[in-house]
C-alpha cells in the first residue's frame, strides 16, 4: 500500500509540471490529492500512517529549504536549526517544564512567524558573504542553536531534552496515540507549501530570487534591493521549518537536541539536491523518495537480502553514505535533478 | 597559575593540530575557491591509519629510543602518504569534473564526499571512540606545563609551517601553484599544467591532514569516526580568522582557536566551546572576511 | 542642471587611476559616446555611474540628486539602467522573466500580495507581462521566443534582450557597455536604429564602443578617454581630426 502510494504520489509530481494550463493542472492535483487523503485509511496500520506523517513533514521541510535554497539560491546548511526552534517552541510552552499548556493550535500558529523571526536574525549577517562562506555560517548557525538548547539546561531539559509534551486536541476531542491527525495536518502543511511557493515563483519577490541566484551583481542593477529579498527568502523559508517542528514535536511527544543536528539539515539537502533544486515537483519525490529509503526501503531490502541471499546485513547503516553518494552523484551527472526543469 | 599554564598548554597543542589541518584549507581554497568539507574526514582518516600502522608495529604503550623513533617516523609518514592519496582521488573522482560548474556545485559535493567517508570509517572502526596507545612518553617541561606529546605537536606544527612557507614560496611548485591560484588560463598559456598542479596541492593539503591525524591520535590517545566533522570546522574557522590562502595565517588562527576552546572549556564549561568557535567564526566572516593576516586571493569578480 | 551630472570622478584600483578626474553632463535624448583604446577606464566609469565601484572623490547627479553614495540598486531605481560589457543576462529564467525582472522596481506588490496571488497582483502581472512582450518586439526579439531560457538565445538577441531589461525599468539615462561587439554589420545597424528610436523616448544614453564606424553617426558628441583622463570631448567629426586622440589610439606622441 506504501508502494502504492508512493508511485502515486511520484506520478502526481511528475506530471504538474508536464501541464501547462492551470486548470487542467488544478484538475489532476485535486484527483490525485484525493487518494492521498484516503490512503491511511485503506491501510490502516498505525506504521504506515507513522510513516506517512513523518514523510509529510519532510515534504514540508523540503519546500521551505527549497525557497531558501532553490529559488533564491542560498545554501542554508542550518536550516534544521528553525525546526529545533519551532519543536522547542512547542516542548517549552506546552508540557509540565514551565507548567505551561498553551494550546498546540496557537503555538502552531505562532511558529511560522516566530521561525521567520529567527530566520531574519540568523539570515542577516550572511547578507553580503559569498555563496560557500554563507553555507558555512548557516552551518555555524545551525550547530550554535541546537547547542544552546542542550546547554540551558534550566530552560530546556540539557541533552535530555523535554519528555512528557501534551497531546494536541481538536474541538475538546484528543488526538490520542494516533498519527493520523498529523499525517491530516502536515498534508495540508505540504499543500500550504506548494501553494505559496509556486505562487511565488511567478511573482515579483521570486522572479527577484531567481535573479539573485543567476547573477546578484545583475539583480542589484536591475533595482532589486537584494537585502530584503534574501531576508524574506530566509523569513519565509524558516517558517516552514519552525510549523514542522511543533508538529514533529508534538507528534513524537518530546525533543531533545541531538534531533536537529548537522545529519537533519544535510538530509534536507539532499532531497532538494536529488529533486532538482528550484524545482517543486522534483523536491517534493526528492523527499518522498528519501523518507521511504529511510524508513521502508531500506528495512525491506534488509529482510529480502536475508530471505533471497542469506545475507544479513543492516542497510539502515548506511543512512549517510547514501545522501553522500546522492550529493555527490546528482551535482556529477544530473545536477537539475531526477526531473529536468522546465523554463519558466 | 598553575591551572592556566595547563590550558596555554593545551590550547597550544590542540591549536597546532588545528593548524596543520587548517594549512590544508587554506591551500586548496587558494588554489581552487572550494571549501573542501571532506577534509576533516581526511583527518580522521589519518589517525585511523595512524592506529592501524601504531597495531602493526606491535606498540601497545609508551615506547622509548629507537622504537619510538622509528614508530613516529613511520606513523607520520604512512599516515601522510595514505591520506595524500585520499585527497588526491576525491579531487579527481569528485571535484574535477565539477571545475566550471557552478561555484555550490563542488561544495555539495564535497558534503557528499564527507558523509561518504565518515560512514566508511563508521563501518569500519564502529561508532563508538577508539583506543590510540600512548605511543609519547611523558616527560613534562617548563616547570611541569608541558608534556613531551604536546611539545611535539607543536614543534611538528610549526616545523610544517615553515617548511610549507618555504615550498610555496621558494619552490618551482610553489611558484605554480601560485600562478594557477592566481589565474589558471594564464597559467596555461606558461606551460603549466593546472590539473597536475591542483593535484599536487590536495596531495599537500591530504598529507597535511594525515600529520594532524596521526599527532591527534597519538597526543589524545583517541579518536573516532565523526572526529573530522568538529576538527574540520573549526580548523575552516581557523583558516578564515588567519586569512584564507596565508599560510602563516592558517597557522595564527589554529592557535587562537585552540586557545579559545581550551580557555572557554575551563572557564565557561566545555559545552560552550562549539558555541565559542562558531561565533568567532560568524563573526570573522561578517565583520573581518579577510581575516587578520588578509588573504592570498586573487580578486576574481 | 543636466539629466546626469558627472563632476571630476576618479575611480581607484591601488596605485592604478582608472578614472581621473572625468567630468561629463548627458541630456534627456542625447547620444553620447564614450570611446578610448583597451583599458582606458570606459567601463570603470560606468561602473562608478551605476554604483558598482565606488568612486574615490568627485561627485554624480541625476536629476539634481546625489547617487555616488547610493546602493547598486537604489542608482537603479533612481532612472539609471545599463548593459554589460560581458553580456549579464539571467541565463536559467525565460526570455519574459528577464525583462519582467527589469520591471522590478516598476512593481509595487508585496510579499504577501506575492504569495496569494491576490486580484491586484494578477492585474499587475498581466500589464506587466504585456509590456515585457512589447519591449521584447521593440528591440527587435521575435515574441515567440518569450518563454526560452535566455542563455538559449543567439548572441546577438541576448544583447538586444540585455537592453529590454534594461528599458524595462523605464530609466532616464541607459549605458551601454559595447551593445555592438560581436554583432555583424547587420546586426549593427539595427541596432543603431534601435538606440536612435531609445533616444525619441526622451532616454538619455551613454554608450561605450570601439567601432568608428558605429559611433560616427550615431553619437552627438564623443568623450575620448585615455588612460583614465578625459582627453577629447566634442563633436565626432571634431574628434576624428584631432591628432591627441590619434596619437592616444596610435600609440605616438602627439
Ligand atoms: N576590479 C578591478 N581591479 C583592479 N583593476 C581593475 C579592475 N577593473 C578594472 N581595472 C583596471 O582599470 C583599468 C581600466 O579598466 P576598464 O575595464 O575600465 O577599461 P575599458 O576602457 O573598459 O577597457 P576595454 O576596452 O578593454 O573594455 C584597466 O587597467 C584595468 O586593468
Ligand atoms: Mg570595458
Amino acid at each position: 500500500m506504501i508502494y502504492a502510494y508512493a508511485a502515486l504520489a511520484i506520478v502526481a509530481a511528475v506530471l504538474i509540471d508536464r501541464f501547462p494550463s492551470p486548470r487542467l493542472r488544478r484538475i489532476v492535483i485535486v484527483a490525485l490529492a484525493i487518494p492521498l487523503l484516503l490512503v491511511p485509511l485503506i491501510d490502516p496500520s498505525e506504521a504506515t500512517r507513522n510513516l506517512l506523517a513523518d514523510a509529510s513533514i519532510y515534504v514540508a521541510l523540503a519546500l521551505g529549504l527549497n525557497i531558501v535554497v532553490g529559488f533564491a539560491g542560498l545554501l542554508d546548511l542550518g536550516y534544521a536549526a528553525f525546526f529545533a526552534i519551532g519543536a522547542y517552541a512547542y516542548g517549552m510552552l506546552a508540557s509540565p517544564q514551565f507548567g505551561l499548556h498553551i494550546p498546540f493550535w496557537v503555538i502552531l500558529l505562532l511558529a511560522g512567524p516566530l521561525a521567520a523571526l529567527f530566520g531574519m536574525i540568523l539570515g542577516a549577517p550572511t547578507l553580503r558573504l559569498r555563496g560557500d562562506y554563507l553555507a558555512i555560517v548557516t552551518l555555524g548557525f545551525g550547530e550554535i542553536v541546537p547547542q544552546i538548547f542542550q546547554n540551558l539546561t534550566a530552560y530546556t531539559g540539557g541533552p535530555n531534552g523535554i519528555p512528557g509534551l501534551d497531546v494536541p486536541s481538536f474541538f475538546g476531542k484528543s488526538f490520542g496515540a494516533s498519527a493520523l491527525p498529523f499525517y491530516y495536518l502536515a498534508l495540508a502543511l505540504v499543500a500550504l507549501a506548494i501553494f505559496i511557493a509556486g505562487n511565488l515563483r511567478a511573482s515579483r519577490l521570486g522572479r527577484a530570487w531567481l535573479a539573485i541566484r543567476d547573477d546578484e551583481l545583475a539583480a542589484k542593477h536591475a533595482g532589486i534591493d537584494t537585502t530584503r529579498a534574501k531576508l524574506a527568502a530566509f523569513a519565509i523559508g524558516a517558517s516552514f521549518s519552525g510549523c514542522a517542528g511543533v508538529l514533529f514535536a508534538a507528534k513524537l511527544g518530546l525533543v531533545s537536541p541531538d534531533l536537529f543536528g548537522f545529519q537533519v539539515s544535510v538530509l534536507i539537502v539532499s532531497m532538494l539536491v536529488l529533486g532538482g533544486m528550484g524545482n517543486l515537483s522534483g523536491v517534493v519525490i526528492g523527499s518522498l523518495v528519501l523518507t521511504m529509503l529511510n524508513s521502508a526501503i531500506l528495512p525491506q531490502a534488509n529482510m529480502l537480502a536475508a530471505t533471497l541471499l542469506h545475507v544479513h546485513v543492516d542497510l539502515s547503516q548506511y543512512h549517510f553514505a547514501i545522501y553522500g553518494v546522492i550529493l555527490v552523484a546528482m551535482m556529477l551527472w544530473r545536477p537539475s535533478g531526477l526531473i529536468a526543469r522546465r523554463a519558466r | 597559575m598553575h591551572e592556566f599554564g595547563a590550558q596555554l598548554a593545551n590550547g597550544l597543542a590542540l591549536g597546532a593540530i588545528y593548524a596543520l589541518i587548517a594549512l590544508g584549507y587554506t591551500m586548496v581554497y587558494g588554489i581552487v575557491e572550494l571549501i573542501n568539507f571532506a577534509h576533516g574526514d581526511v583527518y580522521t582518516f589519518g589517525s585511523f591509519i595512524t592506529l592501524v600502522i601504531l597495531t602493526a608495529l606491535g606498540i601497545t604503550g609508551e615506547a622509548h629510543g629507537v622504537l619510538l623513533v622509528v614508530a613516529v617516523v613511520v606513523a607520520l609518514l604512512g599516515s601522510a602518504l595514505a591520506c595524500g592519496v585520499l585527497a588526491i582521488l576525491i579531487e579527481r573522482v569528485a571535484y574535477r569534473p565539477l571545475r566550471n560548474a557552478p561555484r555550490l556545485a563542488p561544495l555539495i559535493t564535497a558534503i557528499g564526499v564527507s558523509f561518504i567517508l565518515e560512514n566508511a570509517l563508521q563501518l569500519w572502526k564502529g561508532p563508538a571512540p577508539i583506543t590510540v596507545p600512548a605511543l609519547i612518553p611523558n616527560p613534562r617541561f617548563l616547570g611541569g606545563t608541558f608534556s613531551l606529546a604536546q611539545v611535539s605537536v607543536i614543534v611538528l606544527a610549526v616545523v610544517t609551517m615553515f617548511a610549507l612557507q618555504f615550498l610555496v614560496h621558494r619552490t618551482r611548485l610553489g611558484m605554480q601553484m601560485r600562478a594557477v591560484a592566481q589565474d589558471r588560463d594564464a597559467a596555461a598559456l606558461v606551460g603549466i599544467d593546472a590539473n597536475r598542479t591542483i593535484a599536487l596541492t590536495f596531495l599537500i593539503a591530504g598529507a597535511l591532514a594525515g600529520i594532524a591525524g596521526m599527532a591527534s591520535g597519538v597526543y589524545y590517545q583517541s579518536t573516532w569516526f565523526l572526529n573530522g566533522f568538529g576538527a574540520g570546522l573549526k580548523s575552516f574557522t581557523a583558516a578564515v580568522l588567519g586569512g584564507i590562502g596565508n599560510i602563516a595565517g592558517a597557522m595564527l588562527g589554529g592557535f587562537c582557536i585552540g586557545l579559545l576552546e581550551a580557555f572557554t572549556s575551563a572557564t565557561i564549561g566545555g559545552q560552550w566551546a562549539n558555541v565559542a568557535v562558531f561565533t568567532v567564526l560568524i563573526a570573522v566572516l561578517v565583520i573581518r572576511p579577510n581575516g587578520l593576516l588578509g588573504t592570498n586571493l586573487p580578486d576574481k569578480l | 542642471m543636466s539629466l546626469l551630472d558627472v563632476r571630476e570622478v576618479v575611480v581607484s584600483f591601488g596605485a592604478l587611476r582608472a578614472v581621473d578626474h572625468v567630468s561629463l553632463e548627458l541630456e534627456a535624448a542625447q547620444i553620447i559616446g564614450v570611446i578610448g583604446p583597451n583599458g582606458a577606464g570606459k567601463s570603470s566609469l560606468f561602473n562608478a555611474i551605476s554604483g558598482a565601484t565606488r568612486i574615490a572623490s568627485g561627485e554624480i547627479f541625476c536629476s539634481g540628486t546625489r547617487i555616488d553614495r547610493l546602493r547598486i540598486d537604489e542608482i537603479a531605481r533612481s532612472g539609471i539602467a545599463r548593459t554589460f560589457q560581458n553580456i549579464r543576462l539571467f541565463g536559467h529564467m525565460s526570455v519574459q522573466a528577464n525583462i519582467l525582472v527589469g520591471e522590478h522596481a516598476t512593481l509595487h506588490s508585496g510579499v504577501l500580495a506575492d504569495m496569494l496571488h491576490t486580484k491586484a497582483m494578477q492585474s499587475e502581472e498581466r500589464v506587466a507581462t504585456n509590456r515585457a512582450i512589447e519591449l521584447l518586439e521593440f528591440v527587435g526579439i521575435p515574441s515567440s521566443h518569450a518563454g526560452r531560457d535566455a542563455r538559449e538565445l543567439a548572441y546577438g538577441e541576448q544583447r538586444r534582450l540585455e537592453i529590454a531589461r534594461a528599458l524595462a525599468a523605464s530609466p532616464k539615462c541607459l549605458l551601454l557597455d559595447e551593445p555592438a561587439a560581436g554583432l555583424n554589420a547587420t546586426e549593427k545597424r539595427d541596432l543603431a536604429k534601435l538606440v536612435r528610436r531609445i533616444a525619441e523616448m526622451k532616454i538619455a544614453i551613454l554608450l561605450v564602443e570601439h567601432d568608428m564606424s558605429f559611433v560616427m553617426p550615431l553619437c552627438e558628441r564623443l568623450i575620448v578617454l585615455d588612460y583614465g583622463k578625459k582627453i577629447a570631448d566634442a563633436i565626432p567629426s571634431v574628434v576624428r581630426a584631432d591628432p591627441v586622440v590619434l596619437a592616444a589610439y596610435l600609440g605616438v606622441a602627439p
